[in-house]
């Protein structure tokens, strides 16, 4: 199919059954007035005119309606043709499979959190339920370091690029500042009213921001350790904050299903993206484009930056529960599953070219395999997850020409709003 | 219909809310509808047009649900250029750099000029208390922290799980519990298995050791007993034999000196006779009563006529003590220590109750003395009469007081 031109009776045919499809689950509430609505528009109309209830039934769209439907109809039918001409004729980019490298065991709960070196790509650093913090040598996969300076789990962890300081949220509502030539906490964030989920860098300001169950973002100035703004309007504990150098500069998602971008200057949303249907656990930003990735149960979306409007639907209908997403320069998106399923998407297309299970650890349970974190190295040919039995794993990205991908089925995803 | 329809609605606020905008946006839409109340339509107008979610709503584009990257999946999305994060960076860093001023200004200004309240007509004055900018952390860590072991040669394993066997049938039935048996009623005739005997298995559970001593001690003893009797009975034995054998010495003296008397009489020569001649003598003697009793029809022998002839020996008889004892009808085994129950005379049922047809016959036949009740409360009681039943003991003090009463009670009726 190289060339798209209406006389062609098949796609013709392909063309009018899916408009119609989607015009029935866009527009079609709006044929059938309110009932109240109904009755008002009966009492005006003299006797004779007004319609016995059979008559309506037989004919419900109004005839006030018809015309506008018609116009949108003919917008929403050409534009929804052109996208599925091209997307057919498209392919997703082919990428090389994963294959487990490495298990590191250390921890003694949960490894919640991962955070590479971003200055050498020898290290990288975890932290876990049981309230430390490892660090761990990347190439030998060796124990180089234990912190221990937080009460309860720790829920974040983000290393800084231009300062030595690593930052790490906890679920006892402080944030820490570690000084990595001591090795030493030396600075809390207090303020927070509850468990600090999440913590990120602000890659320009010396700003950081946080935010967690009390479903409010914090910024706070490193170095005077005060809270500058709080920005408020999530309504359900906030699962991730990211922060950009352009506006939006800051880009956070709740369990209120909303992922909002913020308006640092002016305090308040600037755009409240609502697309998601449950919890939105993780958001992840691409580090070769301004595009930022999120995910929720069974739906991961990616949305372009500065507006924040729909970029891709993921292939992601039966993922399940998404803990964690990150995304390399490579344009592969990794989604880890709360079923210890590990997924890996096309960034571009969306195709989902690889799904399997992680190796379950011998002495460990069923219900212990979840993928809880993850993180691609500095060179994105490696991948390091923090799993639910209380082990790390790296993953390697293998020169497979053998390797067969998942087929690519664009009409699918591409029905997904 | 599901179940949770059924349930009333929750007590929460914000669900009210909903559907109070619900309503009212009907009845915006009814009223807007009714051109007779042209007024209220255009406040309505103003209203829709203020009303954000309208707005929204009404800028929201069908395009915008259409992922962007469909049409073409090599569409760019470029990093923010230099310029436009520089120009970010300035502008959000003045805005907290004026954030701060703003701040610090108060500070310098509550500083240099202290606020004054008046209150009836003393002047207060606030002041902010300065604070050394290094100074330690206020807040204090309330809790231990945890601190690993922080040697990396012995790190903590992580604990690891082993999979659960799921038990046989053998074994979910020992772990079964008998349902409780009420003591009370107990129509099935259940067993509560007190001694531990596994009533299932047969296995003896946990028996005491001491049970084995006593039974020791009881077997011990009891030999010791029998040992003794029998020792008693051979020195009876030896006594009685002793005796018989003094009895026979002394009839045998008597039977020869009345043989040597007999003699005498006969003549003097018989004391001068010789041992030949006595022989002869007795031989004559012999065949003299061999002769009477063939007469008789009997045959004598020699020795019963001398009189040396012992009594034949009978075997000894040994009879066991038990054959005698009353209960020895009953089977007995090594390990029996009684041989018969305690109470076997007695109705072990009605010990300790009222014997309902007595006390009926003694009503029936009250002619005889006292009162009818007198009778019956010393019956209950159990009267000193007749008693069937081991007795019972009371303590001396209530005896006394009863006995106190008792001969009140007696004054009162015999008044």
């Amino acid at each position: 199919m190289d060339s798209y031109d209406g006389e062609n009776p098949l796609l013709r045919e392909i063309d009018d059954f899916y408009s119609e499809i989607r015009w029935n689950n866009q527009f079609k509430y709006m044929g059938k007035l309110p009932s109240y609505l109904e009755d008002q528009i009966n009492e005006r109309k003299p006797i004779l005119e007004q319609n016995d209830p059979f008559d309506i039934q037989e004919k419900p769209l109004s005839t006030a309606l018809i015309p506008l439907d018609n116009t949108t109809r003919d917008v929403a039918g050409e534009s929804l043709l052109d996208r599925y001409q091209k997307l057919i004729t498209q392919e997703p980019r082919k990428h090389n499979p994963w294959k487990l490298s490495k298990v590191i065991n250390g921890h003694l709960g949960w490894v919640r959190c991962i955070a590479m070196d971003p200055v050498d790509n020898e290290w990288f650093a975890t932290g876990s339920n049981d309230s430390t913090i490892k660090v761990w040598d990347f190439a030998s996969g060796k124990l180089k370091l234990t912190l221990s300076g937080h009460v309860m789990g720790v829920r974040d962890l983000v290393v800084s690029k231009r300062h030595p300081y690593m930052f790490s949220a906890s679920e006892d509502k402080l944030v820490k500042c570690w000084d990595l030539e001591k090795n030493a906490p030396i600075r809390d964030y207090f303020g927070h009213l509850s468990g600090v989920h999440t913590v990120d860098i602000h890659p320009t300001l010396s700003l950081i921001a946080s935010a967690g169950r009390d479903s409010v973002v914090k910024l706070w100035d490193i170095r005077s350790k005060k809270a500058v703004i709080t920005l408020v309007g999530h309504k359900s504990p906030i699962n991730s904050v990211k922060c950009t150098p352009a506006d939006p500069q800051i880009i956070s998602c709740s369990n209120d299903t909303t992922v909002i971008t913020w308006d640092l200057v002016a305090a308040k949303p600037m755009k409240v993206i609502t697309h998601h249907r449950k919890a939105v656990r993780d958001i992840a930003v691409h580090p070769g484009e301004f595009s930022v990735a999120s995910c929720s149960t069974n739906d991961i979306r990616s949305w372009k930056l500065p507006e924040g409007s729909l970029l891709t639907n993921f292939e992601s209908q039966n993922s399940g529960i998404i803990n964690t997403l990150c995304v390399n320069q490579d344009d592969v998106l990794f989604a880890g599953a709360d079923d210890g399923t590990l997924s890996f998407y096309d960034y571009r297309s969306g195709h989902k070219y690889q799904s399997f299970k992680t190796k379950q650890m011998p002495g460990s349970l069923e219900s212990e395999r979840g993928i809880l974190s993850s993180s691609f190295d500095m060179t994105g040919l490696r991948l390091i997850t923090g799993e639910t039995d209380k082990s790390i794993k790296i993953w390697k990205q293998e020169f497979d020409s053998e390797f067969e991908e998942l087929p690519w089925n664009p009409i699918l995803s591409s029905q997904r709003f | 219909m599901s179940f949770t329809s059924l349930l009333p609605p929750p007590k929460r606020e914000s669900k009210r809310k909903q559907v109070d905008v619900k309503r009212v946006e009907a009845e915006r839409l009814l009223s807007a509808l009714n051109k007779d109340k042209v007024i209220e339509e255009s406040i309505d107008e103003q209203k829709t047009k203020s009303d954000p979610a309208i707005q929204i709503a009404s800028q929201v584009n069908f395009k915008e649900f259409v992922p962007l990257r469909q049409q073409n999946f090599g569409l760019d999305v470029p990093l923010p250029s230099q310029e436009r994060i520089d120009e970010t960076y300035n502008k959000t860093r003045s805005f907290l750099q004026k954030l701060v001023s703003k701040d610090q200004q108060k500070k310098l200004s509550s500083v240099n000029k202290p606020d004054t309240i008046n209150i009836n007509s003393q002047t207060i004055q606030v002041t902010t208390r300065q604070q050394d900018p290094l100074q330690p952390n206020i807040h204090r860590k309330s809790a231990k922290i945890y601190t690993p072991q922080l040697l990396e040669n012995n790190a903590p394993i992580p604990t690891l799980h082993t999979e659960a066997e799921k038990p046989s049938k053998e074994e979910r039935e020992k772990w079964k519990i008998p349902t409780f048996v009420s003591q009370w009623k107990n129509q099935k005739g259940y067993t509560v298995d007190r001694a531990g005997f596994g009533t299932r298995t047969g296995e003896p559970g946990g028996i005491s050791g001491k049970f084995i001593e006593l039974s020791e001690a009881i077997e011990k003893v009891d030999m010791e007993k029998r040992r003794e009797i029998q020792l008693k009975y051979e020195e009876k034995k030896n006594l009685m034999e002793k005796e018989v054998k003094i009895k026979e010495d002394k009839l045998r003296n008597l039977a020869e000196r009345a043989r040597y008397h007999g003699r005498k009489q006969d003549g003097h020569v018989k004391k001068e006779t010789s041992v030949v001649e006595q022989s002869s003598r007795g031989n004559i003697l012999v065949e003299r009563l061999k002769e009477l009793a063939y007469r008789e029809g009997r045959d004598v022998s020699e020795k019963v006529i001398l009189g040396t002839a012992k009594a034949t020996k009978q075997p000894e008889l040994n009879y066991d003590s038990r054959l005698f004892i009353k209960g020895a009808s009953t089977q007995r085994s090594e390990n029996q220590v009684y041989d018969n129950p305690l109470f076997v005379q007695q109705d072990i049922d009605s010990i300790y109750r009222t014997n309902l047809n007595k006390l009926d016959d003694m009503v029936e036949n009250t002619n005889d003395e006292g009162s009818v009740m007198d009778r019956v409360t010393r019956e209950v009681k159990g009267g000193q009469q007749e008693r069937s039943g081991p007795v019972m003991f009371t303590k001396a003090e209530d005896q006394l007081s009863s006995d106190k009463k008792k001969s009140f009670g007696l004054e009162k009726e015999s008044k």
